[in-house]
């Protein structure tokens, strides 16, 4: 396993539905994603997901349900 | 003639002499050449000959060891070929045709001038001239040497004058005596010191990716592609090394590395290369094999830039060329690397750059250019040289093509360009950035190959598409259980009255609710119920641990549970006592069968639906890697991508499908959705475990159209109840590997039945690769998964997320509308999984990582290779653990395989095999050994073997692997797998077979055979016992001992060997009847045989009957008493018919005999398979020179004769061509009367090439050959299988049957085999032989079977 340790360096990057993921630090981001603003070690990366990705819902998806059940309580 | 005699070899001879001795070669053509003076080209040659002795050695062996001799003086013909009169067009084509076969023309050491030339005219003023020299008298600087002197000296000869050139001081001969001397002592340690501490450690073996699967034992079979480079690059590339400070050699050699690195994705690289070992002065003018063999070690690791990894390369390169001197032979010798048949020792590429110099020389009034010539050898799996042209670098790369197709080898030159051509522009990049893809290679991969899209409705949801089928064929049958069924209509308001029930208790979108119920219609309701109510569905199997199913519960905070009256106290007290520190919210639980009345209450009319396509449809639980159980959200829009606007399968109205798989699984979503949104109907199985015969019933009782089977449930169907698929159209398996041949089988059985491999996580909705099975399937290959489902892109990529070359091994990635949407309540698992896609215009997509290592095929589907996390490496070497399992598992007698890499330090780690068995008795490690041995290279074959009942399965139904026991402590490992010697004489013996067997470490029970021994091998081992421990054994005794523990015991008896027995038994082992194979003419066929039994498979007993005159006793004047003498010796082995019988030639006559005697006994023969063997005395003999076909039969005959030539080096030639003269010139003296006196006194140079065989055995040729001149064969009631070759004897009656149709009442079956009379037993004739012999003893077995019953074998 020596040979496959993953020592890449990553930042944390997430997308306009504002989930998250991470990418090694060196790279360019892949289309629509953008810096989170946090870097590290793959573990410390992860665990900075853990503690700011609270609704794991998509963005349109979690505004979608709030303007439908907004609705539903006017009706 | 001789004037030196015995001279010690060059070191480097030594081993190379080995290898020579089958193929190696340097062939130089030089190119057009006008008007040409021949006699002063030949005689110039010649003085080459005379001027550089190493050019008329020769090379015998002498007492096992190689010995060079000199001839004072041997004068070359030039060779011509003609093709001036072959039409312009045509011309190219057969040049290069006579070239190559000029060049893979092989030399006899022993007897051939090693140097050979050939002219070829292809214009009255247009030659080429080509000269081809033995690899152990030249090297690459040599042939400049050559063409200087050749024009020097064509230059004075065409115009008169005296050759100017200076006589050589010193000869090879002199340099090979300095050789010997000069390395000792202290200059030999240091050289060694360094090497040993350069090569510490485990040495890689590189793991290049193949086309084919890599054999037991490779063969020199190879081939070249080219290409040239442009200029512009190389100059680059040049002004690059000067930049940096490197030669143009290390540039190169890191470019190289680099490209095998990218390849194999290992970071410590060996690559061997030459040095031209021309150190000295005065050795810079001569001819002769002067290179030495370095090994250059390239440390890749940390991703280092290019320029990072050029300065490795130079310190290490440096220090090499600071120790080149230790030949590399010594260096292997002294490192004792792990050997194997399957790879070259050390490295497996090889890489040399040609800038020795090789101008073209100049010929006066001539051109010479050099041409490549594909000589068809490849001693390495790659060999990359570059030589330097004006039009830039040249590259050439040898491949082996028992590993690679051309097309690939065409693509990594392309690769090795692309590469090159970035570092060129840019040698500060990390190695991973370095693109090796042609920008159309990228396209394709990245673009045309995942070009899926097809029109879906991707904006609805499953209850929008299902109420718009329901309003389509509100009566259509839906839903079928046992004999009820239910329509759409009543479908659609039982799941409305169960939605609107379940709004009411907080159902809605993204809400999950828990089902747990076994197959029924209810269950089919509450599916479509959940999810008409907004909500998500997640199957809580009754059949969990309770901790599993209180970890989803908490897991889910489902509401409401859906479940069945039969299960409801369990569940009440599931939810009612939750472990200590949960905190679920105890949900509603529902029965809605015993509820029914409180549900059917509700409206049939549904809900408003509320829910959209990124909404979640179910919640599917797959084991975690640290045993925490996953739970994979899947969206409506996944599950609509995989059963609308498809292409892996059809589905429509017409379509039944069986409901089968649990709802746990997610394979029921294809299952249920595919024919409910289509309009199919949905059969759901009876609830219980079903067995297959029930499974069987439903599918034809149904008539079941579209079918999923996991991987193990299809392999016993196609077992045991194939027939019950006939009228299925679409059969989807997967989930695991699909065993070849039970794919094969259940293709051939299920003419109509599209089978389809279906691949795909749970995390990208079910399928993401299908592939639809046609035949035929090759048995070396795995089941491809695929091509992406329509709406699905799947991408193979290396640790830096670079897609990685069609055929190289990475990890899969998928993307597509099939992702599921995260892991429940795992924000940091999801976002270490799902990754951005960088390949994509599409905004902040993802891929999912599969951890599959698979690798595209050149036509665009996806070969599945194994986990990433099951590979291994044992020894050194990489090795798949599935691919071990898949061929462990084509054993007949196999039924489930499991290989595990055991033991925790990597020095002790070894490969273990758990076996269940098909049959008891289960087979033996030796046979299942014996069985890997001929498909996969030694190092994969596991080291111990455990067998076991069953596999322990784990909650999941997958093997568990903790749960297998260790292969130490497990009493049912029949055998000890290696064993150490216990004394002396069995050390000896161990250490004189890894000699001669090149594989270490050797146990005392392994068997010779098995260890790859053939018979020129066998006869080396004897002859160096013979030496060691001066006690002579006859050779036949290793097939009675074939391992270190019974030839010890053999040596370690005070007598010799005195058995009287004639028969030998090559491999005694076997269920099936035994075959005896009769000995041929000169008593010594025993070992043709012993190749041929391998081939004829471990359950196969072979017995051989061998001559009584091999063993110094009175040999048999009549072929008579031979036969009734074998008969008694055949009695000890089988003392009642039926009797299977062969033999070759002479033994062919001796078995009809047999035959004949034991039919006369009232004993059945059940075989007679007759090789190359032609009757005495009968009318075959008898030429008929009168018939009008003669002249016909005679000419194809002679057809064959020359065809056959291309089997025969030289030697054999030129006695074959003599004898046959003499043959002809005796028949037709006879048949003109003068010379017709009676029987002639046996002449064995009629038959023989007497120079060839040892005393003993001419004496036997010559009391056979008296034995069969006096044998008159009587008629045989039997019949004869005539097993032969195109060819027939020189001058007969060109009887197809070769006359045996007048003495066998029986008939005689004709069964042609490749090859010339001498040669079947070669391969590759060999195996083909084997084959079909096989093929018939099969049909014997079988008939007697048929006809007498199982016991009548």
């Amino acid at each position: 396993m020596d040979e496959n340790e993953d020592k890449t360096t990553y930042k944390v990057v997430l997308n306009h539905e504002e989930q998250y993921s991470i990418w090694p630090a060196d790279r360019a981001n892949a289309p629509g994603w953008r810096d989170a603003g946090k870097t590290g070690d793959k573990a410390e990366c992860l665990e900075y997901i853990k503690t700011v990705w609270t609704d794991m819902r998509p963005l349109s998806l979690r505004r979608k349900m709030a303007e439908a059940s907004g609705h539903e309580r006017v009706a | 003639m001789t004037v030196r005699n015995e001279l010690p070899l060059s070191r480097r001879e030594l081993s190379d002499s080995q290898k020579a001795l089958l193929l190696c070669r340097i062939p130089v053509a030089g190119d057009k050449v006008c008007a040409l003076n021949l006699t002063a080209l030949e005689r110039s040659l010649n003085e080459i000959i005379r001027r550089h002795e190493v050019l008329r050695a020769n090379f015998i062996a002498s007492d096992g060891n190689p010995a060079q001799t000199i001839a004072g003086n041997r004068t070359l013909k030039l060779q011509a070929t003609d093709l001036s009169r072959v039409p312009g067009g045509r011309r190219e084509e057969e040049l290069r045709r006579a070239l190559e076969a000029e060049a893979r023309k092989p030399f006899d050491l022993s007897g051939d001038l090693l140097l050979r030339a050939l002219l070829i005219q292809l214009e009255a003023n247009e030659h080429v001239l080509q000269i081809t020299m033995h690899h152990i008298v030249s090297d690459g600087w040599s042939i400049g040497v050559l063409f200087r002197e050749l024009a020097a000296l064509y230059d004075s000869f065409r115009s008169g004058t005296p050759p100017a050139l200076p006589e050589l001081p010193i000869q090879y001969t002199d340099y090979a005596l300095w050789e010997r001397d000069s390395l000792r002592g202290a200059a030999l340690e240091r050289q060694l010191a360094y090497w040993r501490k350069q090569l510490s450690g485990t040495l890689p073996i590189l793991d290049l990716p193949t086309d084919r699967p890599r054999p037991a034992v490779q063969s020199l079979r190879g081939a070249t592609e080219t290409l040239q480079l442009p200029p512009a690059l190389t100059q680059a590339l040049k002004n690059l090394s000067r930049q940096e400070g490197v030669t143009f050699f290390m540039t190169l050699l890191a470019a190289l590395q680099t490209l095998l690195h990218r390849y194999t994705h290992q970071e410590d690289i060996l690559v061997g290369s030459v040095v031209a070992g021309r150190n000295q002065l005065d050795l810079e003018n001569l001819i002769g094999f002067f290179v030495n063999t370095l090994v250059f070690r390239g440390d890749l690791a940390g991703n280092p830039t290019f320029r990072g990894l050029l300065r490795r390369v130079r310190e290490d390169a440096l220090s090499a060329f600071a120790h080149q001197d230790l030949p590399f032979e010594k260096l292997v010798q002294e490192l004792q690397p792990e050997r194997t048949l399957s790879r070259n020792p050390l490295f497996q590429v090889m890489f040399v750059l040609q800038n020795a110099p090789m101008a073209p020389g100049q010929l006066p009034g001539l051109q010479l250019q050099p041409i490549d010539v594909d000589c068809g050898t490849a001693k390495f799996d790659l060999t990359l040289s570059l030589m330097e042209t004006p039009q830039g670098l040249r590259a050439a790369l040898e491949y082996n093509l028992d590993l690679f197709e051309r097309e690939t080898i065409a693509r990594m030159l392309g690769h090795f360009q692309t590469l090159l051509e970035a570092i060129a522009a840019d040698p500060g990049q990390p190695l991973s950035n370095l693109p090796l893809l042609k920008m159309a290679e990228r396209r394709q991969l990245l673009v045309e190959w995942n070009n899926t899209s097809t029109a879906y409705p991707r904006n609805k949801t499953i209850p929008q598409l299902f109420e718009e089928q329901v309003a389509r064929t509100p009566d259509a049958v839906a839903v079928e259980f046992t004999n009820r069924q239910w329509t759409y209509r009543e479908l659609d308001a039982r799941a409305n009255q169960l939605a609107n029930f379940l709004r009411e208790h907080g159902v809605g979108p993204d809400v999950l609710v828990g089902i747990c119920m076994e197959r029924s219609l209810e269950m089919v309701v509450a599916l479509v119920g959940i999810l008409k109510a907004g909500g998500a569905y997640v199957s809580l199997d009754p059949t969990y641990p309770k901790e599993r199913l209180a970890f989803m519960l908490e897991d889910t905070r489902t509401p409401v549970l859906l479940t069945q009256e039969r299960l409801r106290a369990a569940m009440n007290e599931l939810v009612g006592a939750p472990q200590s520190g949960t905190t679920w919210r105890i949900p509603l639980v529902v029965c809605p069968d015993s509820d029914r009345e409180s549900v059917a209450r509700r409206s049939t009319t549904g809900p408003s639906p509320g829910v959209r396509p990124d909404n979640l449809a179910y919640v599917s639980y797959t084991s975690g890697s640290t045993g925490r159980p996953k739970g994979v959200c899947v969206t409506h829009r996944g599950v609509v991508r995989l059963v609308k606007g498809t292409d892996f399968a059809r589905f429509d109205a017409g379509d039944v499908f069986l409901q089968f798989a649990p709802v746990a699984f997610d394979a029921s979503t294809l299952e249920i959705w595919g024919p409910l949104l289509n309009g199919g109907r949905l059969v759901v199985f009876p609830p219980d475990a079903p067995s297959l015969t029930e499974l069987g019933e439903v599918i034809q009782k149904h008539k079941i159209t579209t079918l999923w089977l996991t991987a193990g449930l299809f392999h016993q169907i196609v077992e045991e109840q194939l027939d019950c698929l006939k009228e299925v159209r679409q059969l989807l398996a997967g989930g695991d590997v699909l065993s070849v041949p039970h794919v094969a089988r259940a293709l051939e059985k299920l003419g109509r039945t599209h089978l389809i491999n279906g691949y795909g996580p749970t995390e990208n909705t079910t399928f993401t690769c299908c592939h639809r099975i046609s035949p035929p399937v090759p048995g070396d290959r795995s089941i491809p998964i695929g091509r992406p489902v329509a709406n699905t892109q799947v991408y193979v990529l290396d640790r830096y997320l670079q897609p990685v070359p069609i055929g190289v091994a990475g990890e899969l990635y998928v993307g597509g509308d099939g992702l599921a949407r995260n892991y429940l309540n795992r924000p940091e698992l999801t976002a270490e999984k799902f990754v951005p896609h960088p390949f994509t215009n599409e905004a902040g997509a993802c891929l999912y990582r599969t951890g599959d290592r698979t690798r595209w095929l050149p036509d665009g589907s996806i070969e599945f290779l194994g986990r990433m996390d099951r590979q291994v490496k044992i020894r050194g070497f990489r090795i798949e653990l599935e691919a071990v399992e898949t061929v462990l598992s084509q054993h007949p007698a196999v039924k489930e395989a499991l290989a595990l890499a055991q033991g925790d330090r990597p020095g002790e780690k070894r490969l273990v095999a758990y076996v269940v068995a098909a049959q008891q008795p289960a087979p033996s490690p030796a046979e299942l050994r014996h069985f890997l041995r001929q498909k996969l290279p030694d190092y994969m074959v596991p080291s111990a073997f455990v067998f076991l009942g069953a596999f322990p399965l784990n909650a999941n139904g997958k093997v568990d692997r903790q749960a297998l026991p260790d292969p130490d402590s497990s009493r049912t490992a029949p055998e000890l797998d290696f064993a150490a010697p216990r004394d002396e004489v069995e050390a000896e013996l161990a250490a004189l077979w890894e000699k001669v067997l090149g594989v270490h470490p050797i146990g005392i029970r392994d068997n010779f055979f098995e260890l790859g021994g053939h018979s020129m091998l066998g006869v080396r081992l004897f002859a160096q016992m013979e030496k060691h421990f001066g006690k002579k054994l006859p050779l036949a005794s290793l097939f009675q001992a074939p391992t270190v523990e019974q030839l010890a015991a053999l040596l370690r008896e005070k007598k010799t060997l005195s058995s009287c027995s004639s028969l030998v038994s090559i491999q005694p082992k076997g269920i099936k009847p035994p075959i005896f194979f009769v000995h041929g003419a000169g008593g010594g066929n025993l070992w043709t045989y012993a190749n041929l039994a391998p081939h004829l498979g471990p359950s196969q007993p072979v017995y051989g009957l061998e001559s009584r005159g091999m063993r110094g006793l009175e040999e048999f004047t009549r072929i008579e008493d031979m036969a009734a003498h074998y008969i008694e010796e055949i009695r000890t082995v089988q003392p009642r018919g039926p009797y299977y019988l062969s033999g070759y030639c002479l033994g062919g006559n001796v078995a009809y005999e047999i035959a004949r005697q034991l039919h006369e006994q009232g004993e059945p023969v059940a075989l007679l398979a007759l090789l190359e063997s032609t009757p005495a005395n009968t009318s075959y003999e008898r030429v008929p020179w009168w018939r009008p076909r003669f002249l016909f039969d005679f000419t194809i005959n002679a057809v064959h004769w020359l065809n056959s030539f291309a089997d025969l080096d030289p030697a054999e030639r030129r006695s074959l061509v003599r004898r046959k003269f003499r043959t002809l010139m005796k028949k037709l003296r006879q048949r003109f009367g003068r010379n017709n006196a009676g029987p002639a006194a046996i002449d064995l140079e009629d038959v023989i090439d007497v120079s060839q065989f040892p005393e003993i055995e001419l004496k036997l040729w010559e009391a056979h050959m008296r034995a069969i001149r006096d044998y008159v064969p009587k008629p045989y009631p039997g019949r004869v299988t005539l097993f032969r070759t195109r060819g027939q004897p020189f001058l007969c009656s060109f009887d197809a049957q070769y006359g045996w149709g007048e003495l066998a009442a029986g008939g005689v079956e004709v069964i042609l085999i490749p090859g010339s009379h001498e040669k079947i037993f070669v391969e590759p004739h060999a195996r083909m032989l084997a084959t079909k012999l096989s093929a018939c003893l099969n049909e014997a077995q079988w008939r007697r079977k048929k006809e007498f019953g199982p016991g009548s074998l």
